[in-house]
């Protein structure tokens, strides 16, 4: 293995006789931001579990140089996560969790837990049980930034939040957390809203890796038409990977088409990740040019 | 060593109530009562069943004091382990505890070692509260009750000394020797979480049913299972030994009790008894290892 902070080959699971991840090949560098985006079941949360060591799985997986299933808890010094759903336990009051965490894991930072929870209405002596949905998401957040990790993994990590605190929890994200040496590594559906954050997209169907790209590399090899109506014929002829119809314009996705064939036939751009992401699983299912 | 000291943390706050509040609240039921039994002159009643002449009520309240606070820490601890195993798994907090750099064998080791350690000692707490409330109760009875004398502070202190001695080697070689039950409980309680109580005796029922079918040879049905268990849950040490004592001339000897206990303990079922718990801590923290559904 590399010095990858995390390298996966022929990563596979099943549950019973259900494969729910195929053989999976990624590697991911240190200092990135990842974005692992796909339906529910796509096999998202199986990924990123068997990545921190929660399940066994098959294949080759390093993270951090570590076999993540054998050495989970020597991991978890370096690696901080969120999972998909609300765990915190609810027996605590907020200050009794920091103590608890302050005592149990190396590197964590009671003051920058404490500095997090700043301009939130979450207090110290509340009990966790009694905190609101988007309280507790914004506590475990604060719990999480205030680990001292080499890798950030966040599972659907504002969901329920209002999108005040979204922004805000991602401009601390960036601005105070990040750093070359830290990879973040994060799974959502709200891909637009923090699709400027990502450096690399990964796009995941049926437990198989459709996409796996540098962001730079996505804006050079997909675009998107807007078609001249006359020019339909002759976009099509470009093989466009998806065709839809828009507001009563017709929208086409090329993957590896140069500009300057695009553009005499309309308005070429960048597509949205989501906008890819729907082009890319209607091209899964055979079904991207069907519009 | 700081974080053995948080995970047991950890336990203290999340089990606190059986061990904190209800006695706790044990021991206020008892203050009302002792205090009513004062000023409605209940305790009459009490004066004309005991023997004066013979029996040491400061003794006696304190000694059946600890059979009851033994006796409810081991039934407390029971359900302690029934339900601390798989704890962790309510509202998908296992999520949570397992982004923390800490082993599944340490955290059960630490749930382990709460129920050998901190609760037992708030239980002995509790206990030395209400030794000082027996004295407290035995001076209003002999207000009371004129038969009875009333107990003489160096005297009670003396006994005070021995009971406590001996107290605490009862308690802690209940957990000891009863440790298996436990950690059997809690072993089913990682696989089957609230079923764990009912299963705890269904499954040694179930196999000595099926060695007394197996091995019925005519005649009364016989199974060395049952036998075994029979021998292991009737504990160590005969409380008529205390009662002797409490009753002889001598009074209360705390190193004769412990002698008494030890000798009373078998030490290859001690020993063996540890293995099983330490075979059953390390299979309950290798399917914890592989489960994270809550």
């Amino acid at each position: 293995m590399t010095g990858a902070i995390v390298e996966a080959r022929g990563l596979s699971k099943s549950y019973g006789r259900t494969k729910v991840l195929h053989g999976l090949d990624f590697t991911i560098p240190a200092g990135r931001v990842y974005g692992l985006v796909g339906h529910n079941g796509a096999g998202k949360t199986t990924t990123l579990n068997a990545l921190l060591g929660l399940i066994p799985a098959h294949g080759q997986l390093s993270v951090l140089g570590l076999d993540p299933f054998a050495h989970r808890a020597r991991l978890m010094r370096d690696v901080a996560f969120i999972s998909d759903v609300a765990s915190l336990p609810r027996f605590l009051k907020v200050g009794e969790l920091f103590d608890l965490v302050d005592g149990i894991h190396p590197n964590f930072s009671r003051a920058k837990a404490n500095g997090f929870l700043d301009g939130t209405d979450i207090r110290q002596d509340a009990k966790i049980k009694n905190l609101s949905k988007g309280m507790i998401a914004q506590l475990h957040l604060a719990v999480v930034l205030a680990i001292e990790a080499t890798l950030l993994v966040l599972d659907e990590p504002t969901l329920g939040l209002d999108i005040t605190y979204r922004k805000r929890f991602y401009k601390r994200l960036i601005e105070d957390y990040m750093t070359e040496e830290r990879t973040v590594l994060i799974t959502t559906h709200q891909v637009d809203e923090i699709e400027s954050l990502f450096t690399d997209i990964m796009f995941i169907r049926d437990g198989r890796l459709v996409l796996d790209m540098p962001m730079e590399k996505v804006g050079a090899t997909y675009r998107q038409l807007i078609v001249e109506e006359p020019k339909q014929a002759e976009a099509m002829a470009l093989k466009p990977v998806y065709a839809e119809t828009r507001f009563g314009q017709s929208v086409m996705i090329f993957e590896g088409v140069p500009e300057e064939r695009l553009t005499p036939l309309g308005k070429v751009s960048t597509p949205s990740l989501s906008d890819l992401f729907v082009a890319l699983m209607q091209r899964s299912t055979g079904a991207g040019v069907a519009a | 060593m700081k974080s053995w000291l948080a995970l047991l943390q950890r336990e203290f706050l999340e089990h606190r109530g059986a061990f904190l509040y209800a006695p706790a609240a044990i021991v206020v039921a008892l203050i009302v009562a002792v205090v009513l039994g004062f000023f409605t002159g209940q305790f009459r009643a009490g004066g004309a069943v005991v023997e004066p002449a013979r029996l040491p009520l400061y003794d006696a309240i304190y000694l059946g004091a600890v059979k009851v606070w033994a006796s409810y820490l081991m039934i407390t601890l029971f359900f302690y382990f029934a339900d601390a195993f798989s704890a962790d798994r309510k509202n998908n907090a296992i999520l949570f505890w397992k982004s923390m750099p800490q082993s599944d064998l340490k955290v059960l080791g630490s749930k382990l070692l709460a129920g050998a350690t901190i609760f037992p000692l708030i239980i002995v707490g509790w206990m030395l509260v209400t030794s000082a409330l027996g004295f407290v109760a035995a001076l209003l009875v002999s207000i009371r009750v004129p038969e009875i004398a009333s107990p003489d502070l160096f005297a009670a202190l003396g006994s005070w000394v021995q009971i406590t001695f001996a107290a605490v080697a009862y308690i802690a070689l209940n957990v000891l020797w009863y440790a298996p039950l436990f950690a059997w409980v809690g072993l089913l309680s990682t696989v089957f979480r609230g079923w764990s109580i009912p299963l705890s005796a269904a499954v040694p029922a179930v196999l000595i049913m099926l060695e007394s079918v197996v091995t019925y040879s005519g005649g009364e049905f016989r199974s060395s299972l049952l036998d075994f268990l029979s021998w292991r849950l009737s504990g160590f040490y005969e409380d008529g030994r205390a009662v002797e004592q409490l009753m002889s001339p001598g009074g209360i000897d705390g190193t004769q009790m412990i002698s008494d206990m030890v000798a009373g303990i078998n030490l290859l079922g001690l020993v063996g008894g540890l293995v099983f718990v330490a075979a059953a801590l390390f299979l309950a923290s290798e399917y914890r290892r592989r489960r994270i559904e809550a």
